[in-house]
């Protein structure tokens, strides 16, 4: 009987079931990106430092229409690639194991800023990079979070202002592979769908590919070309993502390539505006001038300011023009 | 809350003495129905939980009877990666003891049973992942474990066999959660309707 009851207190007690949550439950991921790169066959500029993994969703490419018109021999070191990928979000960061393996755990959807399509159909496009985390941050540096930072020190080597007072801007992690880097290459690209599919679109084309399949996938595709007819293979997202190897060209090129709405902003000639002393001035026409930054100061990335003497906040060519100069350039103005 | 019980104070104050003095002469109802709606503190979250309760009660003589209760309430909370949905059902047995003065019925009783809570754990944005196909979205579970009561309540006969009742007092859960066993002490209150028949 002692027996019995005790068996009969212990039932009472106990609880079954696989258990229920409180609010210390942590997150868990929704897809998790497995990847390898051969270590051996990285160009670095850094061995020691560590290397760090990360999925960066690609942006809708932004280029001056000033790069796309005009064909001045000074401009092909400020103008993006508009063929290549144009880095934007980062969503996740983990450093890379010595066997050159990693893990990404995405927590999230893509955001609404990287889905381009609309309301019922949207799709993102995100490249898995590796890089030397120079500051050793655990996180990826791309100049983009650090462009207007010049002078507060950076972390590996990028010295600080200094007594000189030429700001000099923070280092970022040197990228060294990437997956999906340009169109006139092969891609790996991670691809989150919803909805339908626009074959039409000229985000990242594909020509003649299947939709890839709704969610997270991944989606190999060839060299892009207009007349291209398919030749696209989807993946599911737990399939291990090979990352190749980047030249220092291509990695540096790729870093630089971040979606900026100033791409577009040009500039009135004021008799006030003062331009710092290691801006350089390229003629692109009487009405255009284009002042180069490519010292590395304030971005390590080489970027240009467009002046004109006529035209529009976002476009040189306007008509009719927002301002006009032309009776009675500035002082400073370069451009006879 | 107050002003409910003042109502039903006023229309208990207004039953007619002669026909409560006749029904005492009758045999007194053996059974009782009622409902009512139940707040009380979640087994496992913050808050509150709100539901309802229907309970059986089968006197046994004098002043003691035997009651059966089912019970269920929902109660909810969130964190940054997670809404929880918790729905809690719980079935007792038990006993308690009352007595009457006039249309007053003072009643104390406990019980043991179980309490089952079924989870949902639903991730923010979980429609759109959900239509993306995203496995993950929502994600449920169970369990069950012991429950026991206390309470201390009041009723007011109305008219004829209903009566309003009030009833508050301790709960006790055991919940498995994460891996671990949770012991909860908790208040509750009840606010419902009685039939006697």
């Amino acid at each position: 009987m002692t027996s019995r009851r005790a068996t009969l207190a212990a039932l009472l007690l106990a609880s079954c079931g696989n258990g229920v949550h409180d609010l210390s439950i942590a997150s868990m991921p929704l897809v998790v990106l497995r990847g390898h790169v051969d270590v051996a066959s990285l160009s670095r500029a850094h061995p020691g430092a560590p290397l760090i993994a990360a999925l960066v969703w690609a942006g809708v490419p932004l280029v001056s229409p000033i790069c796309l018109e005009e064909s001045a021999p000074g401009l092909a070191q400020v103008c993006p690639d508009p063929y290549g990928v144009f880095l934007n979000v980062i969503e996740r960061a983990a450093p890379v194991n010595a066997d050159g393996t990693f893990e990404l755990d995405l927590f999230n959807l893509p955001k609404a800023s990287v889905s381009v399509g609309d309301a019922v159909t949207r799709i993102a496009y995100g490249s898995v990079v590796v890089a030397e985390d120079l500051n050793g941050d655990g996180q990826l540096d791309l100049p983009a979070a650090l462009r207007g930072r010049g002078g507060d020190g950076g972390g590996g080597g990028g010295g600080g202002g200094g007594g000189g007072g030429i700001p000099t801007a923070p280092t970022p992690d040197n990228l060294v592979a990437s997956t999906f880097t340009s169109l006139h290459a092969p891609q790996l690209r991670v691809v989150f769908r919803e909805g339908g599919y626009l074959a039409g679109s000229n985000f990242y084309p594909a020509p003649g590919c299947a939709a890839p399949p709704p969610g997270f996938s991944l989606w190999s595709v060839p060299v892009y070309s207009p007349t291209q007819q398919g030749g696209c293979v989807a993946s599911p997202a737990t399939a291990t993502i090979e990352v190749p190897p980047l030249t220092p060209a291509d990695a540096f090129a790729l870093m630089c390539r971040t979606p900026q709405e100033s791409s577009y902003l040009v500039f009135q000639p004021r008799a006030d505006v003062k331009l710092p002393p290691f801006a350089q001035p390229l003629c692109i026409s009487h009405n255009l001038d284009a002042e180069l930054f490519t010292g590395g100061q304030l971005s390590v990335c080489p970027f240009f300011l467009p002046y004109a003497l006529k035209g529009c906040a976002t476009d040189p060519y306007c008509d009719p023009a927002q301002w006009d100069y032309t009776s009675s350039p500035p002082p400073w103005w370069p451009c006879p | 809350m107050l002003c409910t019980l003042a109502a039903i104070a006023a229309l208990a104050a207004g039953a007619d003495a002669a026909p409560a003095v006749a029904a005492a002469t009758e045999a007194a109802p053996r059974w009782q129905l009622s409902v009512a709606a139940w707040s009380a503190r979640p087994a496992v979250l913050p808050g509150l939980a709100l539901g309802v309760t229907a309970d059986g009660v089968r006197r046994a003589g004098g002043p003691t009877y035997l009651f059966a209760r089912l019970g269920y309430a929902q109660s909810s909370a969130e964190n940054v990666a997670w809404i929880i949905d918790h729905h809690q059902l719980v079935a007792a047995l038990g006993g308690g003891v009352s007595a009457s003065e006039g249309v007053a019925r003072l009643f104390a009783q406990a019980g043991v049973g179980v309490s089952g809570i079924y989870e949902v754990l639903s991730r923010h944005q979980a429609q759109r992942i959900s239509t993306a196909g995203v496995p993950g979205g929502t994600v449920t579970d169970f369990t069950v474990g012991p429950y026991g009561l206390l309470e201390l309540g009041l009723a007011l006969q109305l008219r004829g066999g209903v009566s309003a009742l009030f009833a508050l007092g301790p709960e006790l859960t055991r919940t498995e959660v994460q891996g671990g066993a949770l012991l909860r002490l908790g208040g509750s209150a009840r606010l419902g309707v009685a039939y006697d028949f």
